[in-house]
């Protein structure tokens, strides 16, 4: 399994050799269309520029047309635009809808041998295909030489101030309550009590990863407000669509000007 | 003279009598008519969250139309003027498609003995709701990439020895699929109104054509179609103020992205994906004030219609 950008870079290329698809890539989504392509943009982001540069393009320090995202989209798009790496290269990256991606490398005979997706999609795989087990049929590995994880978390949230939700909120916090946490196996926790507690095999792998990053990003797109996130994605399905990549990142770095008020 | 008879004084009615009468209705349509709409007219000259006047956004050294800011987007900005000529395009295709299909079927089925089958096939579409239109449409157009075709429309083509088509993506094709859809759709509604229209025309002016010598698509012309004609354009203006609503079609089967935006899903998706409440209240007015004056002149030439029967 690559462990540095190159060695997968040199990975795709000994696949595309072997008369393989390297990648399947799915952006259809109906109005959220491109959300896969913009989270492969943060992840190449973290490892050629590294987090800190993420969190100054969420600050708006860093235009969205700047010389380091146009080198992203262009890596980007050597994969997502050719049918020799990705299954039906622009079109069908355009049309095939996200889950549909993740079955393709499992379909008989597979359509492509990776798919690049968050978390979840283990989950997905292990519903639409109980009898494949994990770990013999197949794995996953983070994105090699990335100096940074992105992701987002769900909020625990309290709604009455009572003396029993105190308790539960305390015992979450805390690190037997992250420990706990980890051994359900329901999914990772920022907790750092639950670090080395995971039992299952790709969430102890993912925990692993998740223990070790030296930094962590949200996504881009949902965290700056007033619509950028859906600039984001307009900006991403039209370069892979054809159209002139410094127009589209242009437009998008003016709505992230706006809204970051810069 | 008979003297006038005494009204009994259960069926006088007072000055406020009627007002009761009609209350619950007027309640209800300022609850959930009048007062949105008030509200979102001054939406529209608010900020993104409503916490300060819209010419807040206003940035410096760049162009604006302070408290009108959000119109300035609306009626500007190359999403919105992408929209704009999208739905043009819906106008002008769709509704010539649906007036002339419709009316085409309605013309042939009144000479055929299986009539009804062929109307009930025409109008079956309009059974369905537009997303579940949208849904079947968008199976119709996939593009699978290699192996199965799972879409009708490219499946016949493989099979034809070609290659597939990405229809929904490619930029001009993308635009002429979303409208045959819409046809599909509304041709129904207009081949209904206008086999009625096409009924009432005398039979006996007709045979007098025919006796005459003149051919039937002479007859056609100059006897049914000036006949039929108001009807026509009640149909148009109806089928004008439905198109420029289109919202469902194009939200399923491309989410307005490649070039398919049309100004009813921009209004959503401003509102509810970038959460822009000025600039999506804004789009709603503009909605409108292009609608009005369609509903205007329907109303008019249907009450000129009423009139003459």
């Amino acid at each position: 399994m690559p462990t540095t950008w190159d060695e997968l870079d040199a990975l795709v290329e000994k696949m595309v050799a072997n008369g393989d698809v390297p990648w399947s890539m799915g952006m259809e989504s109906g109005d959220a269309t491109g959300w896969t392509g913009s989270d492969f943009i943060q992840d190449i982001l973290l490892v050629q520029q590294g987090p800190q540069y993420v969190l100054d393009l969420i600050a708006g320090k860093i235009p969205y047309n700047d010389a380091g995202v146009k080198q992203a989209y262009e890596t980007y798009g050597k994969w997502a635009k050719d049918p020799k790496y990705t299954v039906g290269g622009a079109a069908g990256t355009l049309s095939t809808p996200f889950l549909d991606a993740i079955y393709k490398p499992f379909a008989d005979p597979p359509e492509a041998m990776m798919v690049k997706q968050s978390g979840f999609a283990g989950g997905e795989i292990q519903k639409k295909f109980p009898d494949l087990k994990y770990g013999t049929d197949y794995d996953f590995f983070p994105v090699p030489g990335a100096q940074g994880l992105q992701g987002g978390a769900d909020w625990l949230m309290a709604f009455n101030d009572t003396p029993a939700v105190r308790a539960l909120v305390a015992y979450l916090s805390s690190t037997t309550g992250g420990a706990n946490w980890a051994k359900a196996s329901f999914d990772l926790s920022p907790n750092k009590g639950a670090n080395g507690q995971y039992t299952d095999p790709a969430l102890i792998k993912k925990g692993a990863a998740l223990a070790n990053t030296q930094g962590f990003t949200p996504d881009i797109g949902d965290t700056i407000t007033g619509g950028f996130g859906k600039a984001e994605w307009t900006a991403i399905v039209n370069f892979v669509n054809g159209q002139d990549l410094d127009t589209q990142l242009a437009a998008a770095a003016r709505v992230q000007q706006a809204a970051t008020g810069q | 003279m008979a003297a006038e008879m005494q009204v009994p004084t259960i069926m006088k009615q007072g000055r406020t009598t009627p007002w009761l009468y009609v209350m619950p209705a007027l309640i209800i349509m300022t609850v959930f008519i009048i007062y949105p709409m008030l509200n979102t007219i001054y939406l529209s000259f608010r900020n993104i969250d409503n916490t300060d006047w819209a010419s807040a956004a206003c940035v410096a050294g760049q162009p604006c139309w302070g408290v009108l800011e959000n119109y300035r987007y609306a009626l500007t900005s190359p999403i919105m003027q992408t929209a704009f000529v999208n739905n043009l395009t819906w106008i002008v295709l769709m509704v010539s498609g649906t007036v002339l299909l419709g009316l085409l079927v309605a013309v042939l089925s009144d000479r055929v003995r299986y009539e009804p089958l062929a109307k009930a096939i025409i109008f079956l579409p309009m059974a369905i709701s537009f997303v579940g239109a949208g849904v079947i449409w968008k199976f119709m157009y996939d593009y699978g990439s290699g192996q199965v075709q799972i879409g009708f429309l490219n499946a016949v083509i493989t099979a034809l020895g070609g290659q597939p088509v990405s229809w929904l993506t490619t930029p001009q094709i993308n635009n002429i699929a979303l409208i045959v859809v819409g046809v599909w759709m509304w041709s129904g509604f207009c081949m209904t109104i206008l086999s009625a229209a096409i009924k009432s025309v005398p039979a006996e002016i007709l045979e007098a054509a025919r006796v005459d010598g003149a051919t039937e698509w002479a007859a056609f012309r100059k006897i049914t179609v000036p006949v039929i004609w108001p009807t026509v354009t009640v149909v148009i203006t109806t089928m004008v103020i439905n198109v420029l609503k289109i919202f469902d079609i194009v939200y399923v089967m491309t989410g307005g992205n490649y070039g398919t935006e049309v100004i009813a899903n921009r209004m959503y998706v401003e509102m509810y994906t970038s959460f822009q409440t000025g600039r999506a209240a804004s789009i709603a007015v503009v909605l409108i004030v292009v609608i009005v004056p369609a509903m205007i002149y329907n109303i008019r030439r249907f009450r000129e219609q009423e009139a003459t029967r």
